[in-house]
């Protein structure tokens, strides 16, 4: 808000000098991640200059906004606008829109790291690259959370060329944030990972009583769900008060309940991330955090969510849904104290993105393909673009590929003496309609048979279903009545769910800065020292586990071996988080098969790994020096991951966004059937004709970074490689391991028996523990 | 089942099949996503779609031209290994109306040049009704739905008992007799099963239904539809070089 004076009161200035005029045109831009939240953007902005007495007219610029008046507001510019990246990437395309940008005083982009570190992030950087070359002395103004790397994040603001001439500017109020864990009265001594938390369900009731406002976070959607029915079994007077908030529901139900935050008549709104973001609710007096954040920056923002007023503190109440989780909780606190915070690393020449950039030049009007390259390189994120993958990415545009250029009956940009452009009319319809990176997953609607719109659920998910399968969404049991044009519509259901839908990218791996500070707290642990009432509950655990084996120190990875039900286990300890540990087992597995051929099953969590088997591992043949060796890493993790069928997942994205493939068209006609392909199918025909393509190579490299956490996988072996390995061998399973034999089981059971085979192994456990 | 092995006289042909018999007949379910029917010497593909990535291209998105071209390199190896009598296209031959454009229909042309040892039937398919005007040079005889060859009637889209659940695509119409079976494709069936833990596999598929025999599509640039079989059915499933009863 502070930023948005600078420009008001720069034009109230002009007021009092011209006596009372104002000149025209536009002077603000202001770009949101979140077209939700536009709206309440334009409304504070309005109201504030109208109380200092400009009167400028701000108005809105998203999808959201009407053709007709899109066009009237291209001819009378408003003073300023708010827009989306997406938006102000259509804006550019038209030229007198360019023309009118000499009036503009400054940029403005809010909440810039939920943008950074995603394609929207490059998309939005690309454009402040042509607004500063278009009107050089522009003043642009980022609004973050904090980061760890915040130089990095104003590099992506400014340009990387511009650097010294910013600055940072912290916010010096320290707000109060109260952070304190729901204690169950009876520690579990055996964690299990990944269960809900359910017996905590009366404390969570106890805690939201106290307030007036509260609002639950969750880690995952589906988690969400099953909490909200939790409650509200529990407690059926709060039906109505009660409310559900993910972004798999509608728009219109998640409207209605960010408008009853803001009124604050609602007891309390059980959500993930969706709520994350965006106004404030003032009246929201606590937080009740689900399950580990994962995350440091992640649990600040969240506390941030609540005493939103000033003098009020921020008060969050973590709700730790196995033991464990404790020590996570612990080491956030610690890492929050010391200001260790998240990175959020931008994305680096992603070329899906500009593919789609340069055909929207192409709209633009003719450019020169070294002038536009000039202003691509101006980002951090093609700050290091070579001539040769711009070549291929003209050539892409041109002809399609490689092997295309003997077809003429492709076109997208056309080559002429004076530079590209797009002259097709369907081209450029198609194109506009098309611009922006948000990719879903193919999602199914999902709407009751009179018409009411509830949210969408995955279509992997509804394949699997029959019509009379009863699953839970928008907080309500429907069931499934039949399928039809992507939209899958239900009743009212009575009864018990038959299945849980559960939308992809619902679980975060630990951050890395988290995991560092979690094995500094468990390292004190091993020396005895428990600081915190956290540390002080999970003590009896983190005894047993130095009792039966061993607490780990900092230079020290713990590895367990041991038998239980006639298999072998082999349980590797490097608190690195679920994806490095994912590729890291399937490393183990192939590395440990290759002296004597053997067959392990693997398990993972956040906290380690675990491979069984039905033999028993060479062990003390295998130099661990080799098994964890950074040669070949790439070559290995390929063999031993199926990283074809992983490259492909991404490729999806990738084919999308450099309009390989066109989806979601208003109105899409018949015609259009003959168009469809499925990413897979696009994949195929490239891998097969054209295996140099750089879109292919991308995707082979977004999945190694995005699905393992490339990076921090070789980090983690460079660590590992330094670290003396302690391999313990426990006649029982220990409190580490617990969690990642459940993770096992859970994969061939339902999770009823699973439930009850956790409780009656944990019991034999306790029972042992205390004999 | 019997195997005959008439087809395998030359080294490699028909290496990694699954032979069947359906309607006492051996069909030759052939890894090349083809069914060879050794009795009458006849080769069978379905959906070959040409001309998809020039429709593609057309609209703007960028697809390697090599996939039609691809599609009947594959085709002509088969003809030349199992020396067929005659070969017949279960229908959606050319996937839409501007993919026959002049480069298309040019490598369609020579194509036939090259296979002229055999005769050629294709069984129009719901694609091959924008093709309005079929290159006279082709040496290829259309003919819509339900020709009769014993015991087995040529369709393009399968056909499905009335009671069948409708997610299986079907439709009214031809009725088969008793004893008669249908060779079918328009599915593009698919199998999907987990190979390991952490990948699972998509496959083409022939799809064997108690009333007859669905093809996999045989185009290179065509997707796949996962099946959904009654225990009645019968699925192999391609992996590579092998077709394997799943």
């Amino acid at each position: 808000m502070a930023i948005w004076l600078g420009p008001v009161v720069e034009a109230w200035n002009e007021l009092q000098a011209n006596g009372g005029e104002l000149s025209a045109g536009l002077k603000v831009l202001w770009i949101t991640p979140l077209r939700a939240l536009a709206g309440d953007t334009v409304n504070a902005l309005q109201s504030s200059a109208e109380q200092l007495g400009v009167p400028w007219r701000v108005q809105l610029r998203t999808s959201d906004v009407g053709s007709s008046a899109k066009a009237k507001q291209r001819k009378d510019i408003p003073d300023a606008l708010v827009t989306t990246p997406e938006s102000l990437t259509i804006l550019l395309t038209y030229a007198d829109f360019r023309e009118r940008l000499e009036s503009l005083q400054c940029v403005v982009v809010d909440e810039w790291h939920e943008l950074l570190g995603t394609k929207r992030g490059v998309q939005a950087e690309l454009a402040l690259a042509k607004i500063r070359r278009i009107c050089p002395k522009i003043r642009v103004w980022g609004i973050s959370a904090t980061l760890g790397n915040l130089e990095q994040a104003l590099a992506t603001l400014v340009g990387p060329e511009r650097i010294e001439n910013a600055l940072i500017i912290e916010g010096d109020i320290q707000k109060k944030t109260e952070i304190a864990s729901l204690l169950p009265s009876k520690i579990e001594r055996f964690p299990w990972a990944g269960h809900s938390g359910g017996t905590m369900v009366g404390e969570v009731i106890g805690l939201v009583d106290q307030a007036k406002n509260s609002l639950i976070f969750t880690n995952t959607r589906s988690q969400t769900e099953v909490w909200y029915q939790a409650i509200l079994k529990a407690r059926p007077d709060w039906a109505g008060l009660l409310a559900i908030h993910h972004g798999s529901l509608d728009t219109g139900v998640r409207k209605w309940v960010e408008e009853r935050l803001r009124v604050g008549d609602l007891k309390a709104v059980v959500c993930t991330s969706s709520l994350d973001l965006g106004v404030d609710y003032p009246l929201v007096e606590q937080v009740i955090q689900i399950g580990s954040p994962k995350g440091i920056a992640r649990l600040i923002q969240r506390a941030g969510r609540s005493g939103h007023r000033p003098g009020v503190p921020s008060r969050l109440t973590f709700v730790p849904t196995h033991a464990l989780e404790l020590v996570e909780l612990a080491a956030a606190r610690r890492a929050m104290v010391q200001r260790q915070l998240e990175r959020r690393l931008p994305e680096s020449k992603p070329l899906d993105v500009l593919v789609q950039h340069a055909v929207t030049c192409g709209i633009e009007g003719r450019f020169c393909s070294e002038l536009l390259l000039q202003e691509i390189r101006d980002t951090v994120a093609f700050e290091s673009l070579t001539d040769d993958e711009w070549a291929w990415v003209l050539k892409f545009c041109t002809n399609g590929g490689e092997s295309l250029q003997a077809y003429p009956e492709f076109h997208r940009l056309q080559r002429t003496e004076e530079g590209y452009s797009v002259t097709d009319k369907r081209t450029i319809r198609q194109h506009r309609m098309s611009i922006g990176t948000i990719t879903s997953d193919a999602e199914v609607q999902v709407q009751y048979l009179k018409g009411n719109k509830l949210g969408s659920v995955e279509e992997t998910f509804v394949a699997r279903l029959k019509p009379g399968d009863r699953f839970l969404l928008a907080g309500k049991l429907l069931e499934l009545v039949r399928v039809r044009d992507n939209t899958a519509y239900v009743k009212k259901a009575r009864g018990n769910p038959t299945a849980i839908p559960r939308w992809m990218g619902g679980r975060m791996p630990l951050s890395s800065e988290l995991s560092a500070a979690m094995r500094l707290e468990i390292a004190n642990a091993s020396r005895g020292e428990y600081q915190g009432s956290e540390m002080e509950a999970v003590k009896p655990l983190l005894m047993l586990q130095a009792k039966w084996s061993r607490l780990p120190q900092e230079h020290q990875l713990l590895i367990e071996q041991l038998e239980f039900k006639k298999r072998h286990l082999l349980l590797f300890y490097p608190f690195e988080g679920r994806l490095v540990h994912e590729g890291l087992a399937a490393l183990l597995a192939l590395r440990l098969s290759r002296s004597k051929p053997i067959t392990f099953s693997i398990a993972i969590n956040d906290y380690g790994l675990l491979l069984e088997s039905v033999e028993a591992v060479d062990w003390e043949g295998v130099a661990t020096a080799e098994l964890f060796s950074v040669e070949n890493l790439e070559g290995d993790i390929a063999e031993s991951l199926n990283a074809t069928e992983m490259a492909k997942r991404h490729f999806r994205e990738i084919a999308r966004i450099s309009g390989m493939i066109h989806s979601g068209f208003p109105g899409r006609n018949k015609t259009m059937r003959y168009l469809q392909a499925s990413s897979n199918l696009f994949y195929d025909v490239f891998a097969q004709f054209e295996p140099d393509s750089l879109l292919l190579l991308q995707s082979h490299r977004e999945a190694l970074e995005k699905q393992l956490e490339w990076k921090r996988l070789m980090s983690t072996m460079l660590r590992i490689e330094s670290l003396e390995c302690i391999v313990e061998r426990p006649k029982k399973p220990t409190p580490l391991a617990f969690p990642l034999l459940i993770e096992r089981m859970r994969e061939r059971l339902s999770s009823e028996t699973l439930a009850e085979r956790v409780m009656k192994m944990q019991q034999q456990l306790e029972l042992d523990a205390s004999s | 089942m019997s195997r005959t092995d008439n087809t395998n006289e030359r080294k490699g042909v028909g290496e990694g099949c699954c032979p069947i018999t359906l309607g006492g007949q051996s069909l030759f379910l052939l890894s090349q996503r083809a069914v060879y029917w050794s009795e009458r010497k006849v080769l069978f593909v379905a959906d070959l779609h040409l001309g998809k990535d020039a429709t593609f291209r057309q609209a703007g998105l960028a697809v390697p031209a090599v996939s039609s071209r691809d599609s009947l390199n594959r085709l002509q190896k088969l003809v030349e290994a199992y020396d067929p009598s005659e070969c017949i296209i279960l229908g959606d031959l050319i996937h839409a109306a501007d993919s026959l454009n002049e480069r298309v229909q040019g490598e369609v042309s020579e194509f036939f040049g090259r296979v002229s040892g055999c005769r050629w039937r294709l069984i129009k398919g719901n694609h091959d009704r924008h093709t309005k005007k079929w290159p006279a040079d082709w040496p290829l005889l259309i003919e819509s739905e339900g020709a009769i060859m014993e015991p087995f009637r040529l369709l393009h889209f399968p056909e499905f008992p009335a009671d069948a659940r409708d997610s299986r695509i079907g439709r009214e119409g031809i009725s088969l007799k008793q004893g008669e079976y249908f060779l079918a494709g328009h599915i593009h069936p698919a199998w999907r099963g987990s190979a390991s833990l952490l990948v699972r596999e998509k496959l083409a598929c022939y799809w064997l239904t108690p009333r007859g025999l669905i093809l996999p599509a045989f185009g290179t640039f065509t997707g796949t539809k996962v099946i959904d079989r009654t225990p009645q059915d019968r699925v192999f499933a391609i992996a590579d070089t092998q077709v394997i009863e799943v």
